[in-house]
């Protein structure tokens, strides 16, 4: 794992989800949102991540970490998973993460670093707001 | 014989949508597809409960964002906080980005560096001793993309 590259991020987004079709395998994002509207805090949402990379060869654990910019505090760290490996360092991979339940404790601005055998690779912010009925 | 025309609809430019939170689910969840394609593996997790952690002081970057240039090994920052701005350090090369938040640390280092690296490569025959080493110590960590 030490002799991955590093790999650079092209473009990182949250939306409802990610759907891939099978026989093309191309990617459709469903739901491109960048802020969060709720009634009332603490609120939980449901998420996909999708981040496209390139310069990517070896093997991998990402892991992405959910910042509160507020106070810049790390409020969620979902684990490294499984080993994931790319194998063309010219191709671009496609990374998706579905979030089920992922709790926003209070209004403001956060957001979801990407991180690749613990390197920073880059990340993408959401807006958290309060709405009145 | 002409070909048709290729039609072009007219670019739109519109604001992003946004999110209605829906009610908490009970069990968090998430999953992380291979790259590429195929297996799909489900992970519960546990949201932090009780004081959020601090960001770490001590983290490798590799976020670059000149598309001439490449992160050829991981570049180990220091963070430090001063005034309510955060500092990002590459002590080998004496440099440091400054931002309001750590990501806004790391990537004025990143733009820093880049510049640096881009200028000292530019100008290499000129250089002095002093610069010459930074150049040769950026060159161990970014490069030019091929």
């Amino acid at each position: 794992m030490a002799s991955a590259s590093v790999p650079t991020l092209l473009a990182m987004l949250l939306c409802d989800s990610v759907i891939q079709d099978a026989a093309t395998t191309k990617k459709s994002l469903i739901g491109i949102f960048a802020q969060a509207n709720a009634f009332g805090f603490p609120t939980a949402v449901n998420l996909s991540v999708f981040a496209r990379l390139t310069d990517a060869e070896g093997k991998y654990r990402f892991r992405i970490d959910v910042v509160n910019l507020n106070e810049n505090k790390t409020i969620l760290s979902l684990p490294p998973t499984n080993e994931l490996e790319a194998k063309d360092q010219l191709a671009f991979v496609d990374l998706v993460l579905q979030i089920q339940g992922l709790p926003i404790p209070s209004p403001g601005k956060y957001e979801f670093q990407l991180w690749g055998n613990d390197v920073y690779l880059g990340r993408t912010t959401l807006n958290a707001v309060l709405i009145r009925n | 014989m002409a070909t048709a025309a290729p039609l072009i609809s007219q670019a739109n430019l519109s604001p992003g949508g946004d999110l209605i939170a829906p009610p908490a689910s009970k069990k968090p969840v998430y999953s992380i597809p291979e790259l590429g394609l195929a297996r799909q593996t489900r992970l519960f997790y546990r949201p932090v409960v009780g004081s959020p952690a601090r960001q770490p002081k001590h983290l490798l970057f590799g976020a670059i964002s000149d598309p001439k240039l490449r992160v050829l090994k991981p570049i180990p920052v220091e963070m430090s906080q001063r005034k309510g701005s955060y500092i990002a350090r590459f002590h080998e090369a004496d440099e440091f980005g400054a931002g309001a938040t750590v990501s806004l640390a790391l990537e004025d280092l990143g733009k820093t560096l880049s510049e640096l690296f881009t200028r000292l490569t530019e100008q290499q025959e000129s250089l002095g001793p002093d610069m010459k080493h930074l150049h040769a110590v950026l060159s161990r960590f970014i490069n030019y993309r091929r």
